[in-house]
């Protein structure tokens, strides 16, 4: 099965200098479904999700996103592919220091081809259905680390991407904080209809999830997966990128 | 969207970018500033000495007698006998004489005495008279006096107003002044022309033989003689005649010109080193500017690989970045070194009496700067590689 939103993860190997050589197991998710990729520290949870994002390219294997063979594209078109397709949440958020919280969501719409008028627009809107309507203006140290969040989530689905990347979206979070964040996640990317894979060691988010794949098990073959029912459904299901 | 960022990339690293700014600027105003004012001075000054050909005093300094003689600036030599001067008017070979007389003074201005033969000399013959009464007229008998624009606003002098020289080149503050008893009546104000000529007081010189009790032309004397000759030939015949008198001298001031420029030069050639030295200093704080920011920058780079920026960004950004500060520092640079020239030619031109015309930048003097340009640039180079290569999933 192929088409819009559908992953497939292939005999994948990335290999890095003498000490790291690593071997993802084998699996697939069709469009709008949610994955925690889980597993011991050091099983490369983040760099299976680098490589899904065509942030480093693996020695073996093949990433496939929709009808794009992500594993062979070329250094540019990766970047074009991660701009226009792909929503990443990183661990640290990583927003830009000094940017506001506005500015932080109009880098990732800018490079993703959205500009001028309407781009503000965007930005500002998701950034108000997040809970930040009045914190537009602040610059990253102004704002509490829930709120920093939420912002890197404005930034990450702000472009509508087809792809939400979380890399342990609630490692700084309380508990209380954590369940929330992971509830506002997994609901953003539900109403855009974005595939969604969550990379967490916390049992709170894994158990958020009814799929679960195994990072760090044996390599080249099926993923080692915990399957549940799944009660969360599409607010607004719509994705602007096909 | 290059640009985007690279301006949000300044403005928060603003401090940093506000000293980097800073730098460059005041090396480009250093550069720029004692060119300015020299080119300033050597206009103001030039001019008033291109209106005749020879400078004809007692012998000694040729020096001291363009600057006492010219520019009021120094004590005169001496005086010469009154015949020198009746000698040279009659001659064959002179178009124009003109007696100048020194020795008092209002208020530490010059009252310069002369004939009226003064306010026709020209640049050149074609052109209009070097000096202009504004207002009023010039003097039509002794004790009558026009005043210089410089002159004029500084004590206040206008149309009507009377005054009482004093004895001496300048008044001494705190010393008893020797005020002459005969009374001077302004009768005009003379146009500025950018030198010394601004800052006096000029009378018919039989005002200075009154006064001073020279009432014979046996007892008369003058400071100098300003001498245009009929032609070039006439001109060296009667310079070398002079020379070759007891009594008198002839200066060409072209040639003490040069004489004080290549002194000034040395000096000039010292700052210019000291210029390229400050100019590699701000070369240098950008370089470190540049380098201290590719520490901070090293995850924003990252982040925007991640985000899809390609390669070309982030490098068009690590270089517009500096390129744009160093740029806004050369333009301010410029602006404050003219500013700084025309407060710093005001103030040196109040000190030497003239009125200084306005700083003027050549391409000469801005290529001298623009160097600074390539050389900012240049250090955001290796950083902006460094961000173009560097590996996203690395720092993140």
């Amino acid at each position: 099965m192929t088409g819009r939103g559908f992953l497939t993860v292939q005999g994948l190997r990335y290999r890095h200098g003498a000490d790291v050589d690593l071997s993802f197991p084998d699996f697939s998710a069709h469009s709008g479904e949610q994955l925690a990729l889980t597993g011991p520290s050091g099983a490369g949870k983040t760099t299976l999700l680098h490589l899904i994002a065509g942030l480093l390219r693996p020695v073996a294997g093949a990433v496939r996103f929709g009808d794009t063979l992500v594993s062979e594209l070329g250094e540019a078109q990766r970047d074009a592919y991660r701009a226009r397709s792909v929503g990443y949440m990183f661990q640290d958020f990583h927003l830009m220091p000094g940017y506001g919280a506005l500015e932080n969501v109009l880098l990732g719409l800018g490079l993703s081809g959205m500009r001028g008028p309407q781009a503000r627009q965007r930005a500002a809107e998701v950034l108000r259905d997040l809970g930040l309507g009045n914190r537009l203006h602040h610059s990253p140290r102004q704002l509490s680390t829930g709120e920093r969040q939420r912002v890197a989530l404005a930034r990450a689905v702000a472009h509508r991407p087809a792809l939400l990347l979380a890399d342990e979206p609630t490692a700084h979070l309380d508990h209380d904080r954590a369940g929330q964040a992971v509830t506002l996640l997994r609901q953003t990317a539900a109403d855009m209809g974005a595939t969604l894979l969550v990379v967490t060691h916390d049992p709170k988010v894994m158990g958020a999830f009814t799929r679960r794949i195994e990072v760090g098990a044996r390599a080249g073959s099926a993923a080692p997966e915990t399957i549940q029912p799944d009660n969360l459904q599409p607010r607004l299901p719509q994705s602007a990128h096909p | 969207m290059t640009l985007w960022i690279t301006l949000r990339n300044l403005r928060v690293r603003g401090w940093a970018t506000f000293l980097t700014l800073l730098a460059v600027a005041l090396a480009t105003a250093t550069a720029l500033v004692v060119p300015l004012v020299s080119k300033q001075v050597e206009r103001g000054a030039a001019d008033a000495a291109q209106v005749f050909d020879l400078l004809i005093t007692a012998k000694g300094s040729p020096t001291q007698a363009v600057l006492s003689s010219l520019f009021y600036l120094d004590v005169p030599i001496g005086n010469m006998p009154y015949a020198v001067y009746q000698k040279l008017a009659s001659d064959q070979r002179t178009l124009r004489a003109v007696p100048l007389g020194f020795g008092d003074n209002y208020r530490s201005l010059p009252v310069v005495g002369t004939s009226t033969r003064f306010f026709e000399q020209r640049l050149k013959p074609d052109l209009p008279p070097y000096f202009r009464v504004q207002s009023g007229r010039l003097f039509g008998k002794p004790f009558e006096v026009v005043v210089g624009a410089s002159a004029a606003r500084q004590v206040g002098l206008k149309l009507g107003d009377t005054f009482r020289s004093a004895h001496g080149l300048e008044e001494h503050a705190g010393a008893e002044t020797e005020e002459h008893d005969a009374q001077y009546t302004v009768v005009g104000l003379l146009a500025a022309t950018g030198g010394p000529v601004d800052r006096a007081i000029v009378t018919d010189i039989q005002s200075l033989w009154q006064i001073h009790g020279q009432l014979t032309p046996e007892s008369r004397g003058v400071t100098a003689v300003l001498y245009t000759a009929s032609s070039l030939g006439d001109l060296y015949s009667v310079a070398s005649q002079t020379n070759a008198s007891p009594g008198a001298q002839a200066v060409f001031p072209g040639q003490v010109f040069a004489g004080v420029r290549s002194f000034v030069l040395q000096g000039q050639a010292a700052y210019a080193a000291l210029s390229v030295l400050v100019l590699l200093l701000a070369a240098l704080t950008t370089w470190l500017s540049v380098y201290a920011a590719s520490l901070d920058r090293a995850r924003s780079v990252a982040l925007l690989r991640a985000l899809g920026a390609g390669r070309a960004t982030v490098f068009g950004v690590v270089l517009l970045e500096t390129a744009l500060t160093v740029a806004l520092g050369l333009v301010l640079g410029v602006g404050l070194s003219y500013l700084v020239s025309a407060l710093g030619g005001e103030l040196l031109g109040s000190r030497l009496g003239f009125s200084l015309p306005a700083p003027i930048l050549d391409w000469a003097l801005l290529g001298r700067v623009a160097a600074l340009f390539p050389l900012g640039v240049l250090a955001a180079l290796p950083p902006a590689v460094g961000a173009a290569r560097s590996s996203a999933a690395a720092q993140l």
